[in-house]
């Protein structure tokens, strides 16, 4: 945040609820982000961002969803699309309920620049303001309940019962897209004990030990994804 | 099949409109097929007591009642082409489970009795329709045409010795000269009653097939209930449906946006130099409008889960990654029912985990579902330590699976529990996968 004058963030905000739209836009303005297209849907969003100049494409968009027409996956479907048709847009989804096999599906990929949270964290506005620049860095965000839900539908896998606990609240810190830094600053401990953590979890998972830290996400998720 | 019949021709045209002759036609198909009915009624009620000495002998003779039905499927096929009279199907059979319950719905298969009744019947009307039928036409076309043919008649003689040239109809009685025009003039008259005859007869098959083909006065009368309770299913889905979405769209989304607005308001008063007081007061406002969403959410959960939307499978796997026991949700993930009946099974579900929560000191639970058959299965397995009993609902210690029944059996679903103690405690559920009308 200390830098500055570093050129705004360029943002695209799909959200079917016009008032919570509005109050986007307005927040995410008032935070210095440049908020390059709002739509109802995610065709309309789509539209938009291609009568976009490529000088003002958004490095993220901020999706709902559950949209019209249907009011089931809109969202997670213009997610894909996006991904496929533009790569270099970050994409944060946003729900109002965790559904692990849509994480699933948006991590099933490449899981850059890909978010998914919960609608509720945006009223932790530093954090939600935090998590859009992450997107736009490039990094992975997962929202904490996401995580947990995950942890529960692979309980029965053997390798995460051998896990120990302290193995554990690392091992969702990690999917989370944290850094060894942050999970030892987290969780208060040294950088060469979390990466002892580090080694066992990969170990007991049998994941490849020398994956970085985007690549140690998408281990952990394909790992622990429903169906995968 | 045929449209409407058209309006009959006056008497004095009928016998040259088709409608007699179809009708005369029908008479002849009855003739025909009414010993094979009456053979098959025979054979029944013969066999059924002789073979029930064996098990699978009763199974014949359950079968011979049960495909009596499709005589009356032909039945009606033959009365709605050649008299142009519909006559609605009864409702069909259904096989239970179970083999001898299976036995004993085929043995008292109503339509397949009375079908058999219709063989009867029919054996009995068609032995006297054509015969009665077929003599007014043939004389009526006979005489008509007398005064032509007569002439080749041979010549006989009386017994008074006069020679004569035509028929005797009784001793004496000869029709020759003007008689030629009585004659003429009674077959005409018969070939005027002929459509009559046919109209009389084939009403009375007509009824005869609406009364003992045709699905009984409590048939109907079932299938309209279970066609209207259908609707009223549907339709409280359907508001329900309604209401979460206003909620979601509307009261939702407002508080999602003022948590956020107080969030940023919370983040300018942290700010130093700013009023503490006002700090603390945003702070609770913050605080207590992020407890009412989850409040709401879990409201609106109740109400109809939004992921439901998105398919029953789907949501029951969001219902089981939110679960205190593991659980395991094994689907075929496009399997799909209707929506109502999507909702009574998730509600189903949900209500069977949570006793497996509150009550089996379970490890883990499974849940499979299966589409076949126009039928849903959920099968609910869990690994504890059983004894589970269907209480009535509220009662103290009682697991809500009478009320789960209660639901259920609003779309004619059914639940089966095995839970012996010290477990393990499988539930069963079958409902259609439609809440159709036409049953």
């Amino acid at each position: 945040m200390t830098e500055p004058i570093a050129a705004p963030v360029r943002v695209a905000v799909a959200e079917d609820s016009v008032i919570l739209r509005d109050g986007l836009v307005s927040l995410l303005t008032r935070r210095g982000f440049a908020v390059v297209a709002a739509a109802g849907d995610g065709e309309s969003l789509l539209a938009a961002l291609r009568a976009l100049p490529e000088s003002e494409a958004p490095q993220v968009a901020v999706l709902d969803v559950r949209m019209p027409p249907s009011h089931t996956d809109e969202g997670l479907r213009t997610a894909l699309r996006l991904r496929e048709e533009r790569p270099e847009i970050g994409v944060l989804l946003f729900s109002q309920y965790v559904e692990t096999r849509f994480a699933a599906r948006l991590f099933g990929g490449d899981a850059r620049g890909m978010g998914y949270l919960l609608k509720d964290r945006v009223s932790e506005v530093n954090d939600f303001v935090d998590a859009i620049g992450r997107v736009a860095h490039g990094q992975t965000v997962l929202d904490p309940e996401v995580v947990t839900q995950l942890f529960g539908a692979a309980s029965s896998d053997a390798g995460l019962a051998r896990l120990t606990p302290r193995e554990r609240e690392v091992l969702t810190l990690m999917a989370q897209g944290r850094s060894n830094g942050a999970i030892a600053a987290e969780l208060v401990l040294s950088a060469g004990a979390v990466e002892k953590h580090v080694s066992s979890i990969f170990a007991k998972l049998s994941l490849p030990p020398d994956a970085g830290s985007h690549r140690r996400v998408l281990a952990v998720l394909r790992h622990l994804a429903p169906g995968s | 099949m045929t449209g409407p019949r058209t309006a009959p021709a006056p008497f004095w045209r009928a016998p040259l409109s088709a409608r007699p002759w179809q009708e005369q036609g029908y008479l002849v198909a009855q003739l025909v097929t009414a010993p094979l009915g009456f053979a098959w009624f025979v054979l029944t009620v013969a066999l059924i007591p002789s073979l029930a000495i064996t098990v699978v002998g009763l199974f014949v003779g359950g079968g011979l009642v049960v495909g009596a039905r499709w005589w009356g499927t032909m039945q009606r096929w033959l009365a709605s082409r050649m008299l142009g009279r519909e006559v609605p199907a009864p409702p069909p059979w259904r096989r239970p489970r179970g083999s001898f319950r299976t036995l004993g719905s085929m043995l008292g298969d109503v339509t397949g009795w009375r079908a058999l009744g219709f063989m009867v019947a029919q054996f009995v009307l068609a032995l006297i329709a054509f015969p009665v039928s077929i003599t007014v036409l043939a004389v009526g076309l006979g005489g008509v045409t007398y005064w032509y043919w007569g002439q080749w008649l041979p010549a006989e003689q009386d017994a008074d010795g006069v020679w004569h040239r035509g028929s005797q109809i009784l001793p004496g009685v000869w029709i020759e000269g003007v008689g030629n025009l009585i004659a003429v003039a009674a077959g005409l008259a018969l070939l005027l009653l002929w459509p009559l005859v046919t109209g009389a007869f084939a009403r009375l098959f007509g009824v005869l097939a609406a009364d003992l083909l045709g699905p009984t006065a409590s048939a109907v009368r079932l299938a309209e209930v279970t066609r209207t309770r259908s609707q009223a299913v549907q339709d409280a889905d359907g508001r329900l449906r309604q209401i979460e979405r206003d909620l979601h769209d509307g009261t939702q989304a407002r508080l999602v946006a003022i948590s956020m607005q107080l969030g940023e308001a919370r983040d300018a008063l942290a700010a130093p130099g700013a009023d503490p007081q006002a700090l603390e007061l945003v702070t609770q406002a913050h605080d207590s409008t992020k407890e009412a969403m989850v409040e709401l959410r879990e409201i609106s959960r109740g109400i109809r889960p939004a992921s439901l939307d998105a398919g029953l499978v789907l949501a029951l796997e969001t219902l089981a990654a939110r679960g205190t026991v593991p659980v395991t949700v094994d689907a075929d993930p496009d399997l799909h029912a209707s929506p109502e009946i999507e909702a009574i099974a998730y509600y189903c579900v949900a209500e069977l985990l949570t006793n497996v929560a509150k009550h089996a000191q379970a490890s883990g639970a499974y849940v499979t579902l299966a589409a076949d058959d126009g039928m849903l299965r959920i099968r609910v397995r869990d690994d504890g330590v059983g004894g589970s009993a269907v209480t009535s609902p509220g009662h103290e210690g009682g697991t809500g699976l009478a009320g789960l029944r209660q639901r259920l059996a609003a779309v004619d679903g059914v639940l089966g529990i095995d839970s012996p103690a010290g477990g393990p405690t499988v539930v069963d559920v079958t409902l259609p996968l439609t809440v159709d009308t036409e049953r």
